[in-house]
């Protein structure tokens, strides 16, 4: 569902009232910025990222109709230029083994990082998600924090269903053993 | 069995993970981020001008001329009382249309132009002037 608060600083950036684009950079720009992170895994490219995404959504402002919501379509942008950025110098991301977790495993880690104080696990997902493949770390900030719908994945990163159905699955068992590391080593400091 | 337990952990984990990310709050842009993009967006804004839609497109505005020009040839090809004598020719019959309201009607606004005072007329005039010279000047600021 588009913003039509959104819709409405659109219009006027269309109509010449540039000024008005950098409310539209305001509200997007923490939320791109952690996108770009997501991918680049270095802040100071996700910040040229960023900035390039938000120029380049302002010149294609004119092409946008309002069919996706904005949000969707700027975080395309994002994808794309993210992508772009790190093709060429990219290191081998040779698949990792997944040990299938049990129930009872996934209960005790649960406990573990209930106990830490809301702080420290905001920094140990933060750290987690740091670990993750490029493509991986993306598709889960957008399901898990953005709740986007599958559909709405598919068209930010133009990838088939099938293919981030594949990668939401890899990430979200990747994401688990980062965290289990992770939480471990906090554990560790306390001793 | 195996896929049974599978789809359990990964119902689990989903859920996990969900509430997990209540708490996740997106990285800070740095300061500097907006302020760069709105830079680079003002830069790009002055250096490409507005551009304007002709009302008439440059095809359209050669044969709009042409039919003009073949317009006043045949007034002056053609004598008016010509014209006036035609019109004379024919015969309305006055029992079904009555053109006589109509006339009158003609002769009226006719009069009331005429008794207007010239101010009004230089009036319109001055102020259509000063729109084509606006709209003139705004296309030459923008070559």
């Amino acid at each position: 569902m588009n913003d039509a608060n959104d819709i409405k600083l659109i219009k006027q950036v269309k109509s010449g009232d540039v000024g008005v684009y950098a409310q539209i950079i305001n509200k997007y720009q923490h939320m791109a910025f952690t996108l770009a992170s997501s991918i680049v895994k270095n802040k100071q490219d996700a910040e040229e990222v960023t900035q390039d995404a938000f120029y380049k959504a302002y010149k294609a402002l004119g092409n946008y109709k309002g069919d996706a919501v904005f949000s969707t379509w700027l975080y395309r942008i994002i994808y794309n230029t993210a992508v772009s950025k790190i093709r060429g110098c990219k290191t081998d991301t040779s698949d990792l083994d997944h040990p299938e977790v049990d129930k009872q495993e996934l209960v005790n880690f649960g406990e573990n990082l209930n106990r830490l104080e809301q702080q420290e696990r905001k920094k140990i997902l933060k750290e987690a998600l740091s670990r993750l493949k490029e493509d991986d770390a993306f598709i889960i900030l957008l399901y898990y924090y953005q709740e986007k719908s599958i559909e709405e994945i598919e068209q930010v990163t133009g990838l088939s269903k099938s293919n981030v159905k594949i990668k939401l699955h890899r990430g979200r068992k990747q994401l688990q053993l980062e965290l289990k590391g992770l939480l471990r080593d906090e554990l560790t400091s306390f001793i | 069995m195996d896929q049974k337990k599978n789809r359990l952990n990964d119902e689990v984990n989903d859920q996990y993970l969900k509430d997990l990310f209540h708490d996740f709050e997106p990285e800070m842009a740095p300061e500097s981020l907006k302020q760069d993009t709105m830079n680079r967006v003002f830069k790009d804004w002055t250096e490409n001008a507005v551009a304007y839609k002709p009302l008439i497109n440059k095809q359209n505005r050669w044969w709009i001329i042409i039919g003009c020009a073949a317009l006043v040839a045949i007034s002056f090809l053609i004598d008016g009382t010509l014209i006036q004598g035609y019109i004379n020719q024919v015969e309305v019959d006055q029992s079904i249309i009555d053109l006589s309201g109509v006339k009158s009607g003609l002769n009226s606004v006719g009069t009331t132009i005429k008794e207007l005072p010239s101010i009004l007329y230089l009036t319109v005039i001055g102020g259509s002037a000063l729109l084509v010279l606006d709209r003139f000047f705004n296309r030459l600021a923008n070559i």
